[in-house]
């Protein structure tokens, strides 16, 4: 899987070394998932995360007796999961495919192992996670303000 | 040869006669907001930019600034929310009915200095009015601009403007289109987050980029701070201020907004000028 032609142009993995890109690239594979197919399960244990290739995936809430909730999508060039890298290591959402998707998957297992005694791709790991959890805290509060509701424009 | 300047009050009652416009059509846009088109009852009616505004007024009730929306040969389109008395009675016109409009006025979009450059257009609510006009320009003059795109993000589905000409925007695959809503009801199949989730999907370069954005104030601070952090200068991202207006033309001083007058220094600017401002209550 190379990953080097794939983050040119896109930020998500722009901090990273040509070695940590290389190692990184030996835990990727492509995969595919037709749309309305579930990627991964709330509550399930975490040891795949994603970026997306092409398509729209979306976070959704489940709650018997109801359809589920959309909580946010992602598309192409964004990190699908982040409770893989912290314990107890379980998805929050349910993932599914809104369309058919491209995505490449790291082996999360490997990943953690290696963070254990590599700390720099620790650390650059966890920023890019963080990084990723602030947007999506910002656009989350931004969204609870509900903006467009309140004002003319 | 010497000429005579016109004495500034003179100037100012001229700029501030309104002209009768007949609504030639009235169209729901949601459940809230209406579009309507103008043309003037004689005359040559009103040239603008993209961006600028034109002062509506309803006789007998009041007078508002409102965006250009859109408009050719004089005529004019402008999609208005109701949220008070006046914005609702001009929603309540019909076709055939007159108003008052004055204008054009206040700054543009920099659409035409962003020549050769990416653009990143990002409308949130009922600020995809003011930037339909960039959008039209765009698409018209296509190969004097890099990538562009146009990024929306409104309440609901049901909230979306423009849907038919979104629609007509996407389906040319000149100009990338990303809409996303901040609930999605059900049968909704397109993107849930805010606004600023779809600046990944879109290419554009940072170093040669011109973006210009439009929705509520904090949407503006949010999207210019996230385009910065994706190292586009905050000299090449532009937004549009909104105050309340009297006069429109820098006179009475009701639109103050730190030293400028939104009204002829706005309503659209780098948000570089107005970065340290956004943060300050009650400016
Ligand atoms: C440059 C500029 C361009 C504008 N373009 C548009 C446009 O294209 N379409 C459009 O619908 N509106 C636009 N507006 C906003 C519009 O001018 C106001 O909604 C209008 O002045 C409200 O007048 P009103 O008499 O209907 O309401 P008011 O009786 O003045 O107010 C009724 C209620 O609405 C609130 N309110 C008033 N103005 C606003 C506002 N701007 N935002 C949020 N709440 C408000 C008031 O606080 C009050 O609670 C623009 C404003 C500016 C400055
Ligand atoms: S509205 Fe009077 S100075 Fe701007």
């Amino acid at each position: 899987m190379k990953l080097d032609t794939w983050r040119a142009g896109r930020d998500l993995l722009a901090d990273l070394s040509a070695n940590e890109i290389e190692f990184l690239e030996s835990v990727a594979s492509e995969v595919t998932f037709s749309k309305g197919a579930v990627i991964f399960e709330e509550d399930d244990v975490a040891d795949t995360f994603y970026i997306l290739q092409e398509g729209t995936v979306g976070l959704e809430l489940t709650t018997p007796g109801k359809p589920p909730v959309v909580i946010q999508t992602l598309g192409s060039g964004d990190l699908l999961g982040v409770s893989w890298a912290l314990p107890p290591y379980s998805w929050t959402w349910r993932a599914r495919s809104l369309t058919d998707t491209t995505l490449i998957a790291f082996d999360a297992v490997k990943v953690r192992e290696r963070c254990e005694v590599d700390f720099r791709l620790a650390h650059q790991i966890l920023r890019l996670i963080a990084r990723e959890a602030i947007r999506r805290l910002t656009g989350a509060r931004v969204r609870l303000l509900d903006l467009y509701h309140h004002e003319a424009r | 040869m010497t000429t005579e300047a016109t004495p500034i009050s003179v100037r100012s009652a001229e700029e501030m006669l309104p002209q009768p416009f007949r609504v030639t059509e009235i169209r729901r846009e949601t459940p809230d907001t209406m579009t309507l088109a103008l043309e003037p009852t004689s005359g040559p009616g009103i040239e603008y930019a993209p961006g600028q505004f034109t002062m509506v007024y309803v006789f007998g009730v009041g007078e508002v600034p409102i965006s250009i929306a859109g408009g050719q040969e004089g005529k004019l389109m402008h999609t208005v929310r109701a949220v008070g008395a006046v914005t609702r009675a001009i929603c309540a016109l019909g076709p055939g009915d007159i108003v008052g409009i004055r204008g054009p006025y206040g700054t543009s979009w920099p659409i035409t200095e962003a020549d050769g450059r990416d653009l990143v257009i990002a409308a949130g609510g009922i600020g995809l009015a003011p930037l339909r006009s960039t959008v039209q320009y765009a698409l018209n003059h296509r190969d004097r601009f890099g990538y562009v795109s146009l990024i929306y993000g409104t309440r609901s589905p049901g909230e979306l403007l423009y849907e038919d000409e979104l629609r007509e925007w996407r389906s040319r695959f000149e100009i990338e289109v990303e809409v996303t809503v901040d609930r999605a009801a059900d049968g909704w199949y397109g993107d849930v987050g805010l606004v600023t989730n779809l600046l990944p999907r879109i290419f554009y370069d940072p170093e040669k980029t011109t973006a210009m954005v439009c929705g509520p104030e904090i949407m503006m601070k949010v999207v210019a701070r996230e385009l910065g952090s994706r190292r586009v200068g905050f000299d090449d991202v532009y937004v549009s201020l909104e105050r309340n207006m009297k006069c429109a033309i820098g006179f009475c001083g009701h639109c103050q907004y730190g030293p400028d007058f939104v009204c002829k220094d706005g309503p659209v600017v780098p948000y570089s000028q107005v970065r340290n401002r956004m943060r300050v209550a009650e400016v």
